[in-house]
């Protein structure tokens, strides 16, 4: 499991994990100071639907569904701190993390190989296993979560609204990049910017 | 400690943690292939860089028959062979591989099966690699065969260019590099998504080459 998670500490940075970084950074950022309840409902929608897609249980969602989620998301992260904030945020990154597990293409090394090749029958082993990677490949993010929580609130609410129409605005680009079919485009690009 | 510096401490601690882990996960590698005639520190060792050829004993037992291969249809070609479909190795055992040369882990496997190629080549193996490019620019035969040069790929390369292949042999759990052993009969013995199991490769290859299907 250290492997595991290991492995994916190490692609935290590698191009093939962009696509899961940049919607996973809007949400974090747009989560403001419920960014640790935001990144996690993310993390935990992305978790899910990767594991049912690279099972072999689900196939990749129609491109229409996957840019409404991260619209939806995009939508709601842009709203400003109120009453219900926390379950709104939730519901941005479940929408985003839905999303985003059906467009992720993982690296696939050794330790994540060898979990992918076993994952249709490892039952809820396997999805222990997702969860150690996936949070190896999201370190970095868990970890913007953590220090903006420990972030002086004076200066979080100064930034927040910009942070929420920043992440939000990433990620309705990144919704209507997928509905008009140029998501794949916009994922090569990534690789081309990222790759060195 | 304030509350900002505590966090800042731990997530120092946590990263410098893990990169050391990894960095050490060579020499504590848990790999458990089966392997007849192997040590576990040989086991352990599979996945480092290949240097001097050595050949891997095979298999003790038969390794599974995982069903009847796919064909590969509706290829958009094919380099470094004069044979224009799959029918040109059956009957031989081969390694079938699907890659794209713009991924970082399926050029990380290739060293490892050029030595397979090297050391059971005379004996009947036949390796094809089914180049099913992940995006546009890697679509270009001029492009995969500068890449196949400059990897050191001299096996033959079918050029799967829209991925109907790709499809067909992997249903839903579509990834590079995807690696398939197909025996004499034309059932595949051996499936393994992404790097490594290199040890266990060349042994199912020396098993089959030895034992027959």
């Amino acid at each position: 499991m250290l492997n595991l998670f290991g492995e994916g500490l190490a692609t935290a940075f590698f191009p093939c994990t962009l696509v899961l970084a940049v919607p996973g950074l809007a949400v974090t950022l747009a989560g403001r100071r419920f960014a640790g309840a935001t990144l996690g409902a993310f993390l935990a929608a992305l978790i899910l639907g990767s594991w049912l897609r690279f099972a072999g249980w689900i196939d990749v969602m129609p491109s229409l569904i996957t840019g409404a989620g991260l619209l939806l998301a995009a939508a709601l992260v842009t709203r400003g701190d109120g009453d219900r904030s926390l379950v709104m945020r939730a519901i941005a990154g479940v929408g985003a993390g839905v999303a985003t597990g059906s467009l992720w293409r993982p690296c696939v090394g050794i330790e994540f190989g060898e979990v992918l090749t076993n994952l249709d029958t490892a039952g809820p082993v396997g999805l222990v296993q997702m969860i150690v990677y996936t949070v190896g490949v999201t370190a970095p993010l868990i970890a913007l979560a953590g220090a903006s929580h420990a972030a002086p609130s004076t200066w979080s609410d100064r930034i927040g609204p910009a942070l929420g129409w920043f992440g939000g605005g990433v990620l309705a680009l990144l919704g209507l990049a997928v509905i008009a079919g140029l998501d794949e485009r916009v994922i090569n690009r990534l690789f081309q910017l990222s790759s060195f | 400690m304030s509350r900002s510096r505590f966090a800042a401490v731990s997530v120092a601690v946590f990263f410098g943690g893990a990169v050391t882990l990894f960095q050490l996960r060579d020499t504590d590698s848990t790999a458990t292939v089966e392997v007849a005639g192997t040590s576990a520190d040989e086991n352990a060792a599979q996945d480092e860089p290949v240097s001097a050829p050595t050949t891997t004993a095979p298999l003790e037992t038969a390794p599974e028959n995982l069903g009847p291969v796919p064909e590969l249809v509706q290829l958009d070609g094919w380099l470094q062979t004069d044979g224009d479909s799959f029918d040109t190795v059956k009957g031989e055992v081969t390694i079938v591989q699907f890659w794209t040369y713009g991924c970082y882990n399926c050029t990380n496997t290739l060293p490892h099966l050029q030595e397979i190629y090297a050391n059971h080549k005379d004996d009947g193996l036949e390796i094809i690699g089914v180049h099913s490019p992940e995006f546009e620019r890697e679509e270009d035969p001029v492009g995969i065969q500068e890449a196949a040069d400059r990897l050191g790929v001299s096996w033959p390369i079918a050029l799967d260019t829209q991925k109907k292949n790709f499809r067909s042999w992997q249903g839903a759990r579509r990834f590079w590099p995807r690696t398939f052993i197909i025996d004499q009969n034309g059932d595949i013995r051996f499936d393994k998504i992404g790097e490594g199991k290199y040890q266990e490769i060349e042994a199912t290859v020396a098993y089959l080459l030895e034992n027959g299907a």
